[in-house]
């Protein structure tokens, strides 16, 4: 059984510390960036009703997931996010969120008030910033966003999508963020997925640039510690194989597996479907739809489940052949997408 | 690089100072493989890579008990500490070794 190098005694299910569920409520989103691995923007228009969501919660609690991670499209626009909030906290989530900063402001204190931790995200400094979003005023609000939850004690973080273009200002961001008041910085390579994979497929990294980030994130973890908590997408290939054990629950199986177990984390789309792991994983190995995880229909996610573990046993075993660093997850959709000897997803 | 900006008096500075030369591509693409591959051992797990001017400190975890043999057999460090979490975390051990690398002197 694995627990945290704290000793703090919690199973863990996979790398991540908690059990998550990566609720994406909407695909609506007052921004179209370049990059965006949803592709969500101004035109789209699916949201998720409340509804199901409210038969959900309880079950995903049940389930074993722990925290509610909101994205989106932007999750600040989502029509019904005050009362998904609270249902959420009735049922004892701790609540996460990541926003474009828009909308943090006095206006909106009460839903900001009730998420734990609220994430900007910036894809760069200013110029870079406002490329991507295709907004001219999208740094500025960003930053706005950042200093109004410092003025509100609320706890803030910044996620940074890492190009081969932004890769140089990193330290610079991280300087920024210390005298905003950030508490941690969480730095992304850039996803090939959605819109990323046609408008800014060349700004990828490549293995060397992955190595230098997460040299550098490591040194900029030291030289902010106890301001800037500096964390990176990325591990070492090796240490990612070695720490099997982080999966035994996953790769176990058997009747009494929550599914919180087997996934983590479980996605859920603005249409509803449970997707293992990522926004962008291959279709075919998803779960279900949120009305499945009812008692009633339940079988129908557990019939599921011995796919992905083939996956996660494969992705495992392909990470031991791997030099380098490696973006755990993007790397086990990579695996799962593409075209085995025997099938994956079937 | 310029010379005063690697001369800065603080660990913390130091540690700016490298991540700026990270960042701005003054170690090359082959001095990073190097040093990651000095970095990154026998799959364990890094809890923290300290640097300064000459070299690199690494706080690594195992749950499993440690080949310190092999280990020190692979690579010169110029300090290895391994202890165990005992009472903490009854399967977790601790080993921490200073580094020497050129590499961060040097620049290019």
């Amino acid at each position: 059984m694995t627990t945290h190098p704290s000793g703090c005694g919690r199973v863990r299910s996979g790398f991540l510390p908690d059990r998550t569920v990566h609720l994406h409520p909407l695909d609506l989103c007052n921004l179209a960036c370049s990059h965006c691995y949803s592709a969500s923007s101004p035109l789209k228009r699916t949201i998720l009703p409340l509804e199901p969501l409210r038969a959900a919660l309880p079950l995903l609690r049940a389930e074993g997931y722990q925290v509610i991670s909101l994205s989106g499209g932007e999750p600040l626009l989502y029509p019904w996010l005050g009362e998904l909030l609270a249902l959420a906290r009735d049922e004892g989530f701790g609540i996460t969120a990541i926003s474009n900063g828009y909308r943090v402001m006095e206006r909106h204190r009460a839903v900001i008030e009730a998420i734990d931790r609220v994430a900007i995200s910036f894809d760069g400094l200013e110029a870079r910033h406002v490329a991507m979003r295709g907004h001219p005023q999208a740094w500025d609000r960003a930053v706005a966003a950042l200093r109004y939850l410092a003025e509100i004690g609320k706890p803030a973080a910044a996620a940074f999508t890492v190009t081969k273009a932004t890769l140089a200002e990193v330290p610079e961001f991280i300087e920024l963020c210390a005298a905003l008041g950030v508490r941690a910085v969480q730095l992304r390579p850039l996803a090939l997925a959605g819109r990323a994979v046609s408008d800014a497929a060349e700004l990828a990294l490549d293995q060397a640039d992955a190595a230098r980030l997460w040299l550098m994130a490591e040194t900029l973890n030291m030289a902010w510690e106890g301001e800037v908590a500096v964390h990176v997408d990325l591990a070492p290939a090796e240490a990612i194989a070695a720490d099997r054990g982080a999966w035994d629950q996953a790769l176990m199986g058997g009747a009494g597996q929550l599914l919180s177990d087997a996934v983590n984390p479980l996605v859920i789309t603005p249409e509803g479907v449970l997707r293992p792991w990522t926004y962008d994983f291959p279709e075919d190995c998803d779960l279900g739809r949120l009305q499945d995880l009812a008692p009633a229909r339940r079988v129908w996610i557990s019939r599921g489940l011995p796919r992905l573990r083939h996956v996660l046993a494969q992705g495992l075993q392909a990470a031991a052949l791997e030099d380098g660093f490696l973006d755990w997850f993007a790397f086990l959709r990579d695996q799962a997408a593409r075209p085995a000897k025997a099938p994956v997803c079937l | 690089m310029e010379a005063g900006a690697i001369s800065a008096t603080s660990a913390k500075d130091v540690q700016k100072a490298l991540a700026r030369r990270l960042a701005h591509r003054e170690l090359t693409d082959d001095a990073i493989s190097a040093i990651t591959k000095r970095i990154v051992r026998d799959g364990l797990k890094i809890g923290g890579v300290d640097f300064c001017p000459y070299g690199i400190c690494i706080d690594y975890f195992s749950d499993k008990r440690i080949l310190v043999d092999r280990f020190v057999g692979e690579e010169k460090y110029r300090v290895v500490r391994l202890f165990p979490y005992g009472i903490l975390v009854d399967d977790l051990w601790r080993l921490q070794v200073e580094v020497q690398v050129p590499e961060l002197a040097g620049g290019r």
